[in-house]
């Protein structure tokens, strides 16, 4: 699992802290969907409903996001997206060797807490 | 109040916020420190607006994704649609709990800049409505002197000449 084809032979893109920490968020009945991708974009593994959608967006989100970073003279890689409306937000996070972005439905009390505000 | 102004004012609003920039309706302005004058701002809202339409395509319904925040080694950004584009905030690296709290500031000047870009607009509609009609070239105007003058078919009782 989360294995990644390479010149050398199989690449571990997760350590057994970040394979553990995606199981319980796979489990997470507000996860809509999450994808893991290796840093070139790759998709390497997603699932629920947005499987489809997320590894290509976010790929490219992540790649706008370096190119914000860039201008104003970040040299790093962006290491956390997170995106929002009412009722869903994203979060997009760098790990050691691979990018996870998952998605995931807002608790009720909390959209309804960003409405008043806005 | 200009643009600028609104601007400034989230700026001074909140201490982790170092500048602004707003693309709406194809301009982009923004009051970024003097440190940062060799940012293309206009670039950087089209990457933050080119970030918001690819994500409108992930499928989730009407929920479309509106608030950005990026963290980065030594600044942080929080972009937020707006009619028309879209409004950006270069900040210190804080973490997003903090850009919760910024958040709701921000929110206290959504209808102070849309009021500002919508007189800007108006303002540039004005302008080219009532600009004068711009001169003929003296190229042109030479070449229209020496053209017959045309003021329509003449004609004396039903017969053209």
């Amino acid at each position: 699992m989360f294995l990644k084809d390479s010149e050398d032979g199989d690449e571990q893109l997760l350590t057994a802290e970040e394979s553990t920490e995606l199981a319980r968020i796979q489990r997470d009945s507000q996860v809509i969907g999450y994808s893991v991708m290796a840093l070139d974009g790759t998709e390497i593994e997603s699932g629920g409903a947005l499987s489809d959608t997320i590894a290509p967006i976010f790929a490219n989100a992540f790649d706008l996001a370096d190119k914000i970073g860039a201008e104003f003279g970040e040299e790093d890689t962006c290491p956390v997206l997170f995106m929002e409306s009412d009722e869903i937000e994203v979060a997009g996070l760098l790990l050691s060797a691979a990018r996870a972005v998952i998605v995931k439905r807002k608790h009720k009390n909390q959209s309804e807490g960003l409405r008043s505000v806005g | 109040m200009l643009v600028k102004d609104v601007l400034d004012k989230i700026t001074d609003h909140n201490s982790d916020v170092l500048g602004c920039i707003v693309k709406a309706k194809g301009e982009t302005f923004h009051n970024l420190p003097e440190m940062y004058d060799m940012v293309d701002a206009n670039a950087v809202g089209e990457y933050a607006e080119n970030t918001f339409s690819l994500t409108d395509e992930l499928g989730t319904g009407k929920a479309d994704l509106e608030q950005l925040f990026l963290e980065f080694t030594h600044h942080s950004f929080y972009a937020r649609k707006i009619e028309d584009g879209v409004l950006l905030l270069l900040n210190k690296p804080i973490q997003r709990r903090a850009f919760k709290k910024m958040q709701v500031g921000v929110n206290l000047y959504m209808k102070p800049l849309k009021r500002a870009i919508d007189e800007k607009d108006a303002a540039a509609s004005a302008a080219a409505t009532e600009a004068p009609p711009q001169e003929a070239a003296p190229e042109e105007a030479a070449e229209a002197k020496q053209e017959p003058r045309r003021r329509g078919r003449r004609f004396y009782r039903g017969v053209e000449y």
